[in-house]
């Protein structure tokens, strides 16, 4: 049957759905983080006509409607535009009844479904342009009222509980937490695994918590500065192509800051690469969440630099993070024998 | 052949942009003509003109987020990949390309 089957495809991919969301909601985030970091500038008190109330009124809206319009766009992502607007009042009704983001994941998700669905009606030619009008009401009512007095007590309870977790964490918690973060995030280099643990570390500063990302910031240029940092200190144990790439990229991850940067150096050795980035990147959280290094705002590379509670131990956990993974990966490739003079004749050929 | 590629990933700096070089590359090889479009959370979109889509023989999709724009390529023969395989694996889709349009004639 079709509705089965369009059922299906829609759950299927609730990644996806989940992805542009985030996608479309880091915008307003980073205008929140920034402005209202900003504020801070003009001290701890200021009048209520000054710029910097202004600044910090702007933070604040940023970092509340966050979660609305990434629910708006989780449901965009199912029933394109008609799901915009029930996402949205769906995203902020699940934050009046305190469910938070997850509620309000949840809620695009419903929402975009059900307007999809209705929207998939046939009615007579007269009704059928209204339709499109009504259809969204009828979403958000339904999918409204099953979020308020079915799934919206539980995870409400469930949020209030992670909330009460997360907060209470102290030094060690928090170190744990930098490990798994670390881990994930050395792992797959921008894939599924480094973007789950990212938008974790977006997604709770709606509760207010702002180690997750200090985390997260903090080992995000981890691999690709250890990999160019392992070329120069044995440039033997690496091609000719991959040495020329190291010393064009290493500025390049310095001041854009991403992770993905480093697949290329990665990519003709993936194993042992993997295996001494992970251990990096895991050391590097450990000492970001025990020292709780907080980042005030998800911004990548040098502009992060200013956002920093505690710039030292940022420094320090990438530094202790970069140095373990240069020379972790390059005792692994000095015990293997990895023809390197083979490789580099091949990709002569391949030019 | 001529190729329309869609790219998209999270925050728009680093996949969308790796899948269009990534394909550009492989098209180059076997000379085909591409144009490209990319999207992400942080940047203004270059889109394809009218003329580049019709004039296209395929559309190939490579998302990590749902691109916005879709319904102007309803009459197009669509590949629907992701942008990880895209980055990875150019020359499997260009493969999976012809393959469709072979299917498709």
């Amino acid at each position: 049957m079709k509705f089965w089957k369009e059922t299906k495809e829609i759950f299927v991919n609730t990644g996806l759905h989940f992805r542009t969301g985030v996608s479309y909601m880091l915008p307003v985030i980073l205008i929140g983080g920034m402005v209202g970091s900003l504020a801070v500038l003009g001290g701890t008190e200021f009048s209520d006509d000054s710029i910097w109330k202004i600044f910090k009124t702007i933070g604040e809206i940023g970092l509340k409607y966050f979660v609305p319009i990434m629910a708006a766009y989780t449901a965009y992502s199912i029933s394109d535009t008609p799901g915009i607007a029930p996402g949205f009042i769906v995203g902020i009704l699940a934050q009046q009844i305190d469910t938070g983001y997850l509620g309000a994941l949840f809620g695009g998700i419903l929402v975009g479904y059900v307007t999809y669905m209705l929207l998939k009606i046939e009615l007579t030619n007269i009704l059928q342009s209204t339709w499109g009008f009504i259809a969204p009401v009828f979403s958000t009512i339904i999918v409204s009222l099953f979020l308020f007095y079915v799934m919206g007590p539980p995870i409400a309870k469930l949020m209030t509980f992670l909330t009460d977790f997360l907060s209470s964490l102290n030094k060690d918690g928090s170190a744990a937490m930098g490990a798994v973060m670390g881990f994930l995030g050395g792992i797959d280099y921008g894939g599924p695994f480094s973007k789950t643990q990212s938008t974790f570390a977006t997604a709770v500063m709606d509760i207010d918590l702002f180690v997750p990302l200090g985390i997260c910031g903090s080992i995000v240029t981890v691999p690709p500065l250890g990999l160019c940092l392992a070329t120069f200190l044995k440039p033997k144990l690496y091609t000719k192509t991959e040495r020329q790439y190291a010393k064009n990229s290493w500025l390049y991850a310095i001041i854009g800051g991403f992770t993905e940067i480093v697949i290329p150096l990665a990519a003709g050795d993936l194993i042992r690469v993997t295996v001494a980035t992970a251990i990096g990147t895991t050391l590097t959280g450990v000492i970001a969440g025990f020292f709780l290094l907080e980042l005030s705002t998800p911004v990548l590379g040098i502009a992060q630099w200013f956002f920093y509670n505690k710039p030292l131990v940022f420094v320090l956990s990438v530094l202790a993070g970069v140095i373990t993974v240069a020379l972790i990966v390059n005792l692994l490739k000095g015990i293997s024998n990895r023809d390197i003079k083979a490789i580099e004749a091949a990709e002569e050929k391949m030019n | 052949m001529k190729i329309a590629l869609i790219t998209s990933c999270l925050a728009g700096v680093a996949h969308s942009k790796m899948a269009a070089l990534a394909i550009k590359k492989e098209c180059e090889k076997r000379n085909y003509q591409l144009c490209i479009e990319e999207q992400g959370g942080h940047k203004i979109p270059v889109k394809l003109s009218e003329k580049e889509i019709e004039e296209a023989d395929i559309v190939i999709i490579a998302k990590m987020v749902t691109i916005s724009g879709k319904n102007r390529f309803e009459n197009k023969i669509v590949l629907d990949v992701s942008v990880n395989k895209a980055v990875r694996n150019p020359s499997e889709i260009i493969d999976m390309a012809e393959k469709l349009l072979e299917q498709e004639k």
